[in-house]
């Protein structure tokens, strides 16, 4: 069993895409579930659990191989529900473990980029000693999950924190002279009204962050949100408000001086968010962690979800992967055209064929004449990319790629 | 045997008053069948009819009866229970020279009573009613008697009463049956002619042929010729059902029995057609015959088209059994390949269709049923087509004739008023009503064949709380004012949707079904109007707006597989549908128009 899942790792080792120069972090604990949230995460863990999972990340990160990492990510869950001495625990092994420095590879990366490494934080717990553990590891980007600074929304999405909080967290952060802040905005909550939604976005604009991500909710039918919504307690805002809400946000937050680089994501120019601009480059990372999934060499491996079961894999030194994909050639040329398709730049149509092998005005002649003649799609300066008016039917223009 | 000691004779019935029930004690009571070993309804051979309760295929029983120091050769043909097999019907009963008509003694006189007795008085049979099922406690056997009178102009006092059931009364039937059915007139010595009245397909003999000797006399080893196709054959066997088979050297004039003469298909044989000797070849025909005439189709398609060669061998093993049904194969553009098929009447299709799923085990998806139209062309030659796909252009029509049919409907009398409503929505024109006793009334509507095709008798049930009946046999076909309505999406005609509809209720009829697509039809990321046409002019019009939203908000490295398996997802649902000017359409909204109307 330990010789198969060492030979299991050995033939993880990328193969063509070269080493992996980001990584994923799962940290599997909340203080409370969200009510929308269909993520993999444990509510009011022991600290012995916690204890046990940080040391098996720092087991499985341990077979990894050393190499410099450009961007580091730990995300959840929330991460800052772990105890201040075990974040600085996992935060500091990272860091110890992987060189975060500029790739050796790569020196003629312009201004040399410091690596990037965030932390998502719940603005709910978020104290100084927290922030020191992240500080004195180098976390140099943090995560905000504001959510919303309104009560009523807050109390709809089931959050733990308050909108005084989520100010108080900003405060903090900012008053630390952390350089790069995101927040975490959400739209389309039941009950939710537009006037609302735009007071949100003015709040998020005041705060001056670098960066935001913001998403329409998705209600899930096995969370307590999709139930109360299914039982019809609460409904669901319709598709036009829906469509509304996200162009109000696009106007919004270019107005503020803010690019909008993926469907969800805007960043002050320069700002955005490297570790995610990976996955929707379909380039590989690394991954460490319960229900994490990792991407290297063409393998995208996603780790049991249990947090238990993990930490005895690892300590048996068995594999924690519970399900793996590999994709063919054409497939996962797909797969990359529509990941690419999310920003708002498109893809590059050299870049597309020299990573994947295929021509994408050729194999998607089809679907992109379509598309270009509704007005969804546009083809420019050596880009595929999707029109302003395609942002809230993405899924209808994607579907057509895949 | 004598002529003077043969009777020839028939039961005719409304469904359920008890027709099998009777012949089986017929054959009991004069010792063809021992009663301790008796299958119920001996004469029903198939499961099918015996659960529907109703006959599909004639077959003819001989049995001995003494009466008065006379032994008599007793024929009883069995004719199929409802009039879609009305041509079936007729050729058994020229088989015969009387009927005995059968009434429940409870139900009393229904639809398919008058169309039987009516049908057998065209055929000059004598008719000896008979008012079965005395033996039931809700049994009102006089006024039942003289519901008949009123009905049919047959004297209340010539019903014999029985109960098939227990016996009592039978007696009284068969004496009934020799003295007032009267016997053949036949010529054992002119040149043979017998009447091929029905045929079935068996897999060890082939085709066997029932027949009814009408003059001379058919042979074992005689060289035969049917008139009609021109076909010959060498008679090979000859012989009685008493019910077991009985092989005879000869069927002498006035008998009834059976023939197997190597004849292959029952596509090779004609019923009504005559049979001559091929050495006396000059003599006439018997009158009447004519080929059977599909009057309903619909389409058949497996719902797996990976069963569509079981399905095709289905069909073909009916078709060996019932040569009356037609079936070729059609490929529409959505559901793909199936067949049209066309049957004599409703209830034809439904006995086929389900002996169809039941015997291949293909699950089908049948269209809604649809009637055939004549049309004239400005050069004056007329086409029949029986599917709006075989229709010419409307601009080629100087005049198209659709299927007319005369309908009598038994209904208790508070029905009248909303059956008559009824019968004007359907287009129905008035003939005239008869009461049959203070609660029952017979209403005699002529309709359009394609009104009445499609939930007519569901409608007809609901408005009489199920007491009505009905039955209809073909006038002929009459000019309308039809037309041909086009269904447009995006502005594209969907030719599977076409339809033939009298101009009155087009537009209502485009309207149901533009209302059925806009609900099938996913929206489109484009606005998509669906419209029904007459040739240029647009008579109805729907919109189906487009996709407001549809976006994954979230995508990061956890996400991809998921994200990507749906939108695989959607693409898998996208291709199986489909592509109708850029509009994805998917099978539902097809089948939700053409299995309704």
């Amino acid at each position: 069993m330990e010789k198969k899942a060492d030979q299991n790792r050995a033939r993880a080792e990328p193969a063509d895409a070269g080493t992996p120069q980001s990584l994923y972090v799962h940290v599997p604990f909340c203080v409370r579930k969200c009510g929308y949230c269909d993520f993999y995460s444990l509510a009011g863990a022991t600290q012995d659990l916690m204890r046990a999972y940080v040391a098996a990340v720092e087991q499985e990160g341990g077979a990894l191989p050393e190499t410099p990492l450009r961007t580091l990510y730990v995300g959840g869950g929330t991460p800052t529900a772990l105890p201040p001495p075990l974040l600085r625990r996992l935060l500091d092994g990272l860091r110890r473990r992987f060189t975060l420095g500029r790739p050796p590879a790569t020196p003629s990366v312009p201004g040399g980029e410091a690596p990037e490494f965030t932390v998502e934080a719940n603005p709910g717990v978020l104290d100084d000693a927290l922030l020191d553990a992240m500080q004195d590891a180098g976390v140099n980007r943090v995560s905000l999950g504001v959510q919303s600074f309104h009560p009523e929304t807050l109390a709809t999405l089931g959050r733990i924190h308050g909108p005084d909080q989520a100010l108080r967290a900003l405060d903090l952060l900012r008053r630390r002279g952390t350089r790069h802040v995101s927040l975490d905005l959400m739209f389309a909550v039941p009950g939710q009204t537009l006037d609302q939604w735009l007071s949100d976005l003015r709040a998020a604009v005041a705060s001056d962050v670098e960066h935001m991500s913001v998403y329409g909710l998705a209600i899930e039918p096995h969370t307590p949100l999709g139930r109360r919504v299914a039982a019809g307690d609460l409904a669901p805002l319709p598709d036009e408000a829906y469509a509304e809400m996200q162009m109000a946000t696009r106007q919004a937050l270019l107005a503020a001086g803010y690019e909008h680089y993926e469907l969800s994501n805007f960043a002050r120019p320069g700002r955005r968010c490297r570790h995610n601009l990976t996955y929707w480059h379909n380039r590989s990372y690394f991954a460490l962690g319960p229900a994490a999934t990792s991407y290297v060499g063409g393998l995208r491996e996603t780790r049991i979800a249990d947090v238990a079961e993990y930490v005895r894999r690892i300590q048996a030194g068995s594999s924690p992967v519970a399900e793996t994909e590999r994709l063919a050639g054409e497939r996962r040329a797909r797969e990359t055209a529509i990941l690419g398709l999310r920003l708002l730049e498109g893809f590059d149509v050299a870049a597309f064929e020299r990573q994947t092998g295929f021509a994408p005005l050729h194999l998607f002649a089809e679907p992109i004449a379509r598309h270009r003649g509704l007005g969804l799609l546009e083809v420019a300066d050596g880009h595929v990319r999707l029109t302003p008016a395609a942002l809230p039917v993405a899924d209808s223009v994607l579907a057509d790629f895949v | 045997m004598r002529p003077g000691l043969i009777r020839n004779f028939c039961i005719i019935a409304h469904i359920d008053h008890g027709k099998s029930t009777l012949a089986d004690r017929i054959l009991e009571l004069t010792g063809a069948v021992d009663a301790r070993k008796r299958k119920d309804q001996i004469l029903d051979a198939m499961d099918l009819e015996r659960e529907r309760g109703i006959t599909i295929k004639a077959s003819a029983v001989t049995v001995d009866y003494e009466h008065d120091g006379e032994r008599y050769m007793l024929n009883l043909i069995d004719t199929p229970g409802h009039v879609d097999f009305h041509y079936e019907v007729s050729r058994a009963l020229t088989a015969c020279e009387g009927a005995l008509l059968v009434v429940d003694a409870s139900q009393g006189v229904e639809a398919q009573t008058v169309a039987n007795a009516y049908m057998a008085m065209e055929h000059d049979l004598h008719l000896v009613p008979v008012i079965n099922k005395i033996d039931l406690p809700s049994a009102r056997p006089e006024d039942v008697a003289l519901e008949v009178e009123h009905a049919l102009a047959l004297s209340s006092n010539d019903c014999v009463f029985c109960s098939a059931k227990t016996g009592e009364g039978v007696a009284d039937l068969l004496r009934a049956v020799v003295t007032k059915v009267p016997p053949p007139q036949a010529d054992s010595e002119a040149p043979l002619r017998a009447l091929i009245f029905d045929a079935e397909y068996n897999d060890y003999r082939g085709v066997i042929i029932y027949v009814r000797v009408f003059d001379g006399t058919l042979r074992k080893g005689q060289r035969v010729r049917m008139m009609g196709t021109g076909h010959q054959y060498e008679v090979q066997e000859l012989g009685k059902f008493r019910p077991e088979p009985q092989v005879h050297a000869e069927l002498a004039a006035g008998e009834v029995g059976y023939c197997v003469a190597n004849i292959k298909t029952l596509d090779d044989v004609n019923i009504g057609d005559t049979v001559a000797e091929v050495a006396r070849a000059d003599v006439e025909a018997l009158p009447g015959y004519r080929p059977p005439q599909q009057m309903v189709f619909c389409d058949i398609y497996p719902t797996a088209s990976t069963d569509y060669s079981k399905l095709r061998d289905a069909l073909e093993r009916l078709h060996l059994n019932d040569a009356s049904f037609t079936f070729r194969a059609r490929n529409n553009e959505v559901l793909g390949f199936g067949f049209s098929c066309g049957f004599l009447g409703l209830l034809h299709m439904d006995i086929i269709q389900e002996r169809l799923e039941r015997e291949s085990g293909v699950d089908l998806v049948q269209t809604a049923p649809t009637t055939s139209y004549e049309v004239v062309l400005h050069g004056g030659q007329v086409v029949r087509a029986d599917t709006p796909s075989d229709m010419p252009p409307m601009a080629e029509w100087q005049e198209i004739r659709e299927p007319l049919v005369r309908c009598n409907m038994i209904i208790p009398l508070e029905s009248i008023g909303s059956v008559m409503k009824l019968s004007e929505q359907r287009r129905g024109a008035y003939v005239r009503q008869e009461h049959l006793g203070p609660t029952r009334v017979m209403l005699v509507v002529d309709f359009p064949l394609a009104d009445i095709i499609y939930d007519f008798y569901d409608k007809l049930k609901s408005a009489t709380r199920g007491y009505g009946t009905m039955d209809y046999e073909l006038l002929g076909y009459r000019a309308a004012d039809l037309v041909m309505v086009d269904v447009l999406i995006n502005g594209k005609p969907a030719a599977a949707l076409s339809f033939v509809s009298h101009r009155s209720t087009a537009e209502d009829r485009g309207r149901r079904i533009l209302m059925r697509l806009k609900k099938e039809i996913p929206r489109h990321l484009f606005v998509v109007p669906l419209q029904a046409a007459i040739g240029a002019r647009i008579i109805a019009r729907e919109t189906i707006s487009a996709v407001r939203k549809n976006v994954t908000a979230k995508c990061y490295g956890g996400d991809v597989s998921r994200k990507r398996k749906l939108l695989e997802k959607q693409k898998e649902g996208k291709k199986r549908m489909k592509s109708i000017g850029n509009v994805d359409v998917p099978q539902a909204a097809f089948l939700s128009v053409l299995e309704n109307q």
